[in-house]
């Protein structure tokens, strides 16, 4: 086992290394920068697998190491496109690593959490109304606050207190007066996300909460009541905010307005058609030219510089990682980590789902990070937080293998 | 609480998000064959620009390798230069990144930014190493089969007229000249976009020498003529009496001031443009033969040019019983238009024993290293009449020059083959003047087209235009 977890990542520690190597001479001469910032991120990697490996050889160490990759795959285009953020997000990704360890370390066993869910729920709506109190408007959606020069996304954070709170109560459910009962703060945040103009949150929300309501569960009715409203409180969104009309509006026909509202979409579409099979390779293609190309439409960029192979082979990667966490759902010892699990699972494939199917025009495109790939600190240190959580749930659950 | 459900239904979810990913990766690969192609080519699309700007482009030659157009940088710009931009407008046509491309600098915009499908696998690897190294990327040079300075003497020869002329070699295809005119500068298209856009009345983007649509006149005497020395057995014997003025019914078709030729045979009648002798044998011949032979000769045909978009030409009478119409038609007057390149093509079928080459504008591709990534092969695009028929068309259009209606292009050092027209317009006096032909008679290295808008009888501008282009293909 060990040694095919160090083949893999001798191989990871390549392909990163080759491609700094290309953004190191792709401008004509040899520029050390990108080379040093490459190695930089590969030693975090290495240093993070060590301590797991030495004090922690119980956890599943896959789960680490696809993570890691992803953000490689980040690192490599952020650095492409924009050098400032590129070094941020190396040290969000080293804070987030910190982190991770810290939780390895410090966090009790997850299932001493189940007894503080009515705190998880409160605290989350209160995460939840933060922005709307005192936030700001940044880029059409209200979900953000801002301390100093660092803006933060609370509903980063408050996701994973979220499925704190449904692991406590979905096995609690008995019939539908309890569904109902139970799902209030979930529905209040989906509420107050379409408020704050975040969609893409509020979808991801829902699926999240389904998917956990089902394995809990194992009442199809359930999920079936779920989606009939879920399609009639959409309606009424469509119907009642402007904001949800153009979104759909746009999405159905993007290129209408495409100097316009369409823009973004189009503009997306152009490069991920441009890379075609192959890709333009790293550095060949115009991916800078995307707006917010560096957080919400980050994986057009990797389409277009990767090509249709580049961005299957991120999708392979995803899903290895969302079959690793239910992987670790499947091993946890008891029930509360298992939805734990399901939950950060969840999440993690419906927010990959909604961003990617969004900015392929697939589904209606809502703003929202690509798990590990994007530029931000709040996401990135979620993520972390999350696969760390993880982590704890399966050393636990491999303490008799 | 139920614990094998649960495993159960972990599952089953990844089951689920298996297939959730399969969905977006199948989108992807939908997204990727059938949508991408036609996204790419949205001119929202920034990245047409700025790889343009990236590539110096290449260059645009004539056959003998004299600059045409080059763009340099000036100040991290790249700006694009022709030389005599006017001369060469509608062939070279203009590269805006306001209007957009025309004429080679579209066609070929591949191959000028580098970014070709010509490949020469060693010369390509070669070329990308050394452009790696050096950092700076430059598009392929498009050489063209135009004479540069013959182009500019037909462009002068044209005077202030509107009009058209085009030399072609017969037995290649290869166009030497193609003016049009009045012409536009193409380093001045974004200042005077709207300027030439409103012209209505020179309308300088239209390239009339492939894009006009004119009557050909009498120079269509040349299919009827190949029609009758094909369908009717020692018609080349037979006499005819011009009175000047051919009786069909309530209709009169008149000879040229209704001058009466007498007593002629074919090859006088021909020689003077005998309306008369022309009319009655296209009533002879009936509609289904002239059409056919007009067919032959690719009038009603699409002739598809990978370097040119050629107008079309065509041969139709409304009333195919009606002889009136049928004796106009016989002289290139009703139901019948065309355009100066394909009446280049039709006396560089005569020209070439019958056989029609396919005329073509770029001759080579180079890299700017000089290796060779695309070479035109003549091709043949129609074998149009029998060499025999074509032998003796050809004398007679040399009698056309000798001592006919063409006798202002005759030269003492060179025997020129030749055939006037004057296409008569609807509503006015005024008269369009073609000369079509070839030279030299033996061996011809050159055939040509000329018209020039409302210029009198094709004997005189037009024919003094050919005779001058004759002596400076052949000094």
């Amino acid at each position: 086992m060990e040694k095919l977890e160090k083949s893999i990542l001798k191989n990871i520690y390549f392909i990163v290394m080759l491609l700094f190597l290309i953004l190191s001479l792709y401008r004509g001469s040899f520029e050390i920068v990108p080379f040093v910032y490459g190695t930089l991120s590969v030693i975090l990697i290495a240093y993070g697998y060590f301590v797991i490996k030495k004090y922690y050889p119980r956890v599943d160490k896959y789960l680490y190491i696809i993570s890691v990759f992803i953000v490689e795959f980040g690192l490599v285009m952020l650095y492409r496109l924009d050098f400032q953020r590129a070094l941020k997000q190396l040290i969000w990704f080293a804070i987030g690593i910190m982190l991770f360890i810290f939780i390895l370390i410090l966090f009790p066993d997850i299932k001493r959490l189940q007894k503080y869910s009515m705190f998880f729920a409160i605290f989350n709506l209160v995460l939840l109304t933060m922005p709307l109190l005192l936030g700001r408007e940044i880029k059409g959606s209200k979900n953000w606050i801002q301390v100093g020069s660092l803006s933060f996304q609370p509903s980063e954070l408050a996701k994973i207190f979220m499925i704190f709170y449904l692991s406590d109560v979905i096995r609690k459910i008995k019939d539908y007066k309890d569904v109902l009962k139970y799902s209030i703060p979930i529905v209040l945040s989906i509420a107050i996300f379409v408020l704050e103009k975040d969609l893409g949150s509020a979808l991801m929300f829902f699926g999240m909460f389904m998917a956990m309501l089902y394995v809990g569960t194992s009442r199809l009715r359930y999920i079936l009541s779920g989606l009939v409203l879920f399609v009639l409180g959409g309606f009424f969104s469509y119907v009642v905010f402007d904001h949800v009309k153009r979104r759909i509006n746009i999405w159905l026909n993007p290129w209408k307005d495409k100097y316009g509202a369409g823009y973004q979409i189009c503009q997306s579409l152009i490069a991920i058609a441009s890379g075609g099979l192959f890709g333009t390779g790293l550095a060949g293609g115009h991916p800078e030219v995307i707006p917010e190309v560096h957080t919400d439409f980050i994986f057009s960029a990797i389409a277009e510089e990767f090509g249709l192979l580049g961005a299957i082979a991120l999708l392979i990667l995803y899903l290895l990682l969302i079959y690793r966490m239910l992987r670790t759902a499947l091993y946890a010892k008891e029930d509360y980590s298992r939805l734990v699990a399901v939950g950060i699972a969840s999440m993690f494939a419906f927010q990959v789902f909604v961003i990617v199917g969004g900015v392929t025009k697939m589904i209606p495109l809502t703003g929202i990070t690509l798990p590990f790939v994007s530029y931000g600190g709040s996401s990135m240190i979620i993520n972390f937080l999350a696969i760390g959580i993880l982590q704890k749930i399966s050393e636990v659950g491999n303490e008799d293998a | 609480m139920h614990d094998e459900k649960l495993i159960k239904n972990i599952k089953a979810l990844i089951i689920f998000f298996t297939l959730i990913f399969l969905t977006i990766i199948g989108y992807l690969i939908y997204f990727n064959l059938y949508l991408s192609e036609n996204i790419v080519k949205d001119p929202s699309n920034p990245r047409i620009r700025l790889s343009e700007e990236d590539v110096i482009r290449g260059s645009i030659m004539d056959r003998n390798g004299k600059t045409i157009a080059f763009s340099k940088k000036v100040k991290n710009n790249q700006v694009r230069i022709y030389n005599d931009g006017e001369v060469f407008a509608h062939v070279v046509g203009y590269n805006s990144p306001v209007y957009g491309k025309t004429g080679i600098e579209l066609l070929y915009n591949d191959a000028l930014q580098g970014n070709t499908f010509y490949y020469n696998i060693l010369g390509s690897i070669f070329r990308k190493f050394v452009q790696t190294i050096e950092g700076e990327k430059r598009g392929s040079d498009v050489i063209l089969t135009l004479d540069y300075e013959l182009q500019k003497k037909a462009y002068r020869l044209l005077k202030d007229n509107k009009g058209a002329l085009v030399v072609l070699n017969p037995k290649t295809g290869e166009i030497l000249a193609l003016v049009s005119k009045p012409s536009f500068d193409p380093e001045k298209v974004d200042k005077n976009f709207k300027v030439y856009k409103n012209d209505e009345m020179g309308n300088p983007f239209l390239n009339r020498a492939i894009q006009g649509y004119y009557p050909p006149g009498s120079t269509f005497k040349i299919v009827t003529l190949s029609a009758a020395l094909e369908n009717f057995n020692g018609i080349e014997n037979k006499s005819f009496l011009c009175t000047g003025k051919l009786k069909i019914g309530d209709y009169i078709l008149k000879d040229f001031n209704s001058e009466a030729h007498g007593r002629i045979n074919l090859k006088k009648a021909f020689s003077k443009s005998c309306n008369f002798t022309f009319g009655s044998l296209g009533i002879e011949l009936g509609y289904n033969n002239l059409l056919k032979e007009a067919e032959k000769f690719m009038f009603n045909k699409e002739i598809n040019l990978e370097d040119l978009k050629l107008g079309k030409c065509q041969f139709n009478i409304e009333d195919k019983e009606n002889k009136a119409l049928l004796a106009q038609a016989a002289i290139g007057q009703h139901g019948v238009a065309t355009n100066p390149l394909h009446m280049a093509l039709v006396a560089a079928t005569i020209a070439n024993d019958g056989i029609m080459m396919k005329p073509y504008l770029v001759k080579e591709i180079k890299d700017e290293y000089g290796v060779v990534l695309y070479e035109k092969e003549p091709e043949i695009l129609k074998r149009v009449i029998d060499k025999e028929i074509a032998k003796k068309v050809k004398e007679y259009m040399k009698d056309v020059v000798d001592k006919g209606t063409g006798v202002r292009a005759k030269l003492y050092n060179v025997d020129i083959a030749g055939k006037t027209g004057t296409a008569q317009l609807p509503n006015t006096d005024k008269t369009h003047a073609w000369f079509v032909g070839f030279a030299p008679l033996k061996d011809p290295k050159i055939a040509f087209a000329i018209i020039v808008e409302e210029g009198g009888t094709g004997g005189k501008k037009a024919a003094e235009i050919a005779k001058e282009i004759v002596k400076e293909c052949l000094k």
